[in-house]
């Protein structure tokens, strides 16, 4: 995943840098800004009484954060675990957590006149989370809006439901 | 920020270090009215706060520490008298400053007036020696017009043969010292924190190394992080006494609004807390001080007629005893009586009409919520708030409190407080073959090993085992947790707690062992779960949750 770019910064009007990566068969897109880095599946300690997308929580050098299964979140489908899995570490500004990826692709610059709207859709499934869509190279990459995808109040939430323990 | 900006927030900062130091002078002023060091004390920190004010250009200000260092002028010429009402005169200035700086450091061109108060200084002035009046034992600090209309009772002499300890000289403003911002200690704190977890993982592979040099060094390096880590904790901590102080004046003003003569001895203000916990020990503090002198001191009347010195006796005191802090809180009053305790419990159904409770155990329920003895309200206690959120308070630092109370003659309250906040001893325990998870070793009272025989099981899906005679109901942590463990294990490991004086023990697999670690707040992505109160990096490298056991418990009655 070198960039294919050789500067930092584009000089093509409105192109952000963005991070492509894989959940399943479909490609998304995140800011890079928005990427503190990418790191190999690392040991992950499950946390009691969270959801099945809460995979538990990792040290990265001495940082404790969360990691979330982002297919699972999105998708519905676990994430099957294997070698090119990858975790990204994204950066909220006060905290980062981690989120497993299928495999982390590329960086590409994304102009801002080459992002589609997301299309009208006779569904139920809120889409929101997906801000935009790029067709480039005969495939379609959506771009993740990250916070929309992993809501900080539904993420708030998360203890909600689950938080009441019984003893037995 | 502009120049004088800058140097104005230097001289707030500087002001507010001043006027804690004139606030100790004042009252040891008052036990000690004749000491010429304490005046000289006095007088050369108003001067200085006058000097810089003007300097920073806050006229007002200025004139207004003027007009008291004129008054100070003829204290120290012993032009007029230094009684009760001049030193509530003086500590009401000190208040009014102290306003005035919170009011300027929020607002660099606030104005307060200062007129009135003025006026009262120049009366004060004026009175000349055994002239200034003296007040009835009143609220004499928020009322405004209290100080010049009452009779002359000369009482100087008793308050000054009532001083119980000589307090020391307030230390010169210009100790060795340098201000640093709390939160550039605390990154230091959090980098040696993961300082001392690289050390750890690099002492478990110790001996998977070859080179004895290097296992040596690795030793060597074990003990010196070691050093910094105790020495960087060390940096946040701060002296307990601006805290006693305050609780020193809390006492005299709640006494003089009760009408009580009370004296109040401190012990151990130099022993050093982190600045955290000195801020949040303050308010359960000042609850239980107010409470030793509304509730525990008895009226003046009543202590006569018990035989009692008029003059009550409250002792704030701090030790380091086992690696915790004790802080005591004790009075010379009526006691706790358990015999009303007990009857009111029974009223409030917290117990058994028929309940055999021990006196001490029963003295202990008036931390439960809703439990207040003293039925009228007063302005000090009784506002609904009450020892529960004191316990409450207290719990949330990871200590506990006791009463021993003798009735007749006084209560003691005890708080044991970790020395930090950063760091526990924690009990790391296996609960299957893979998950591991702390216990802060402050919440277990006793750790058994068990046959799967020795439980008892109770009613549908409770168990029980016998713990030194007593019956003790225990829980699978896995189950609970709803975490994998073994169903039948031959042999198994009972964690137990005690909470509110009731037993309760956690069946774990296997306990690894006892280690201190850097306390790691989760996310505010997972926020707040019942049951773990944060997490820690292990030996290992990996991380691991900290149980809240005495929740777990709790929970259950919630």
């Amino acid at each position: 995943m070198k960039e294919d770019s050789s500067s930092r910064h584009d000089r093509k009007n409105g192109a952000e840098r963005h991070l492509i990566f894989s959940l399943g068969t479909e490609e998304y897109a995140v800011p890079i800004l928005k990427v503190k880095e990418v790191i190999e599946i690392p040991d992950i300690t499950p946390i009691p009484h969270t959801p099945r997308h809460y995979m538990g929580i990792m040290n990265l050098r001495g940082l404790v954060i969360s990691i979330i299964d982002l297919r699972l979140k999105i998708k519905g489908i676990a994430q099957e675990i294997g070698k090119k899995n990858a975790v990204i570490i994204l950066d909220f500004g006060s905290f980062c957590f981690g989120v497993a990826v299928s495999s982390v692709n590329r960086v590409i610059p994304i102009e801002n006149d080459e992002v589609k709207e997301r299309p009208p859709m006779e569904s139920l499934e809120s889409l929101e989370y997906i801000q935009g869509v790029v067709y480039r190279d005969k495939r379609l990459i959506l771009i993740l809006d990250v916070s929309k995808a992993l809501n900080i109040d539904d993420m708030q939430a998360i203890k909600h439901p689950h938080s009441n323990i019984k003893i037995a | 920020m502009d120049e004088l900006g800058n140097l104005r927030q230097l001289f707030l900062d500087e002001a507010t270090d001043l006027l804690e130091g004139t606030e100790r002078s004042f009252l040891s002023l008052e036990s000690t009215p004749d000491d010429p060091g304490t005046i000289d004390q006095i007088f050369r920190l108003a001067h200085s706060l006058k000097g810089s004010a003007k300097a920073v250009e806050y006229g007002d200000l200025a004139s207004f520490t003027h007009a008291l260092e004129s008054l100070l002028v003829k204290v120290k010429k012993q032009e007029v008298e230094v009684n009760r009402s001049m030193i509530s005169l003086l500590l009401k200035c000190n208040d009014h400053l102290k306003e005035w700086i919170v009011l300027l450091k929020t607002n660099p061109n606030g104005k307060k007036s200062y007129e009135d108060i003025v006026r009262e200084l120049e009366a004060a002035s004026s009175q000349g020696k055994g002239a200034v009046p003296v007040p009835k034992l009143e609220n004499q600090f928020f009322t405004e017009d209290k100080v010049a209309d009452t009779a002359p009772v000369n009482e100087t002499s008793k308050i000054g043969k009532a001083k119980a300890e000589k307090p020391k000289a307030v230390e010169a403003a210009s100790e060795d010292s340098i201000r640093v911002k709390l939160n550039k200690v605390d990154d230091l704190v959090n980098e040696v924190g993961e300082l001392v977890i690289l050390q750890t993982v690099l002492k478990q592979q110790k001996l998977q190394i070859q080179s004895d040099l290097i296992q040596k060094t690795i030793d060597q390096l074990s003990k010196i992080t070691r050093r910094i880590q105790d020495n960087t904790l060390r940096l946040r901590m701060i002296p307990l006494k601006s805290m006693f102080q305050k609780m020193q004046r809390i006492v005299r003003d709640t006494s003089n609004t009760l009408e009580k003569e009370v004296l109040v001895h401190l012990i151990g203000e130099d022993i050093e807390l982190d600045k955290t916990m000195v801020d949040k020990l303050s308010d359960p503090l000042v609850h239980l001080v107010r409470n030793a002198v509304d509730h525990g001191i008895e009226a003046t009347a009543d202590r006569l007629q018990a035989g009692k010195p008029a003059q009550a006796k409250v002792w704030l005191s701090a030790q380091h005893q086992g690696g915790r802090l004790m802080i005591e809180v004790r009075d010379d009053g009526k006691g706790i009586d358990p015999v009303i305790i007990r009857k009111k419990a029974i009223e409030k159904g917290l117990i058994a009409a028929d309940s055999a409770m021990p006196d001490e155990a029963a003295i202990h329920l008036i931390f439960e919520p809703g439990f207040s003895t003293k039925s009228e309200i007063t302005e000090f206690s009784g506002r609904g708030v009450g020892l529960d959120v004191v316990k409450t308070n207290i719990n949330e630092m990871k200590g506990e409190i006791q009463i021993t109370s003798v009735p007749g003659q006084g209560t003691t309250f005890r708080i044991y407080l970790p020395m930090t906040l950063a760091i526990i001893e924690g009990i790391v325990i296996k609960l299957n073959d893979v998950e591991k998870y702390v216990i802060p070793m402050f919440q277990v009272k006793e750790i058994v090993e068990i046959k799967d025989s020795d439980v008892w099981a109770m009613g549908q899906s409770n168990n029980v085992f016998v713990l030194h005679g007593q019956t003790v109901p225990v829980y699978n942590l896995g189950k609970i947790l709803n975490r994998p463990y073994k169903t039948n294990p031959k042999r198994t490991v009972a964690i137990v707690i005690e909470v509110g004086q009731k037993q309760h023990a956690f069946l774990v697999e296997q306990v690894i062992n006892q280690q201190q670690v850097v306390i790691k707040k989760l996310g505010p992505d997972i926020g707040k779960i019942r049951g773990i109160s944060g997490s820690a990096i292990l030996g290992d490298g990996k991380a691991a949750p900290i149980l809240d056991l005495d929740e777990i418990v709790t929970g259950r009655y919630a």
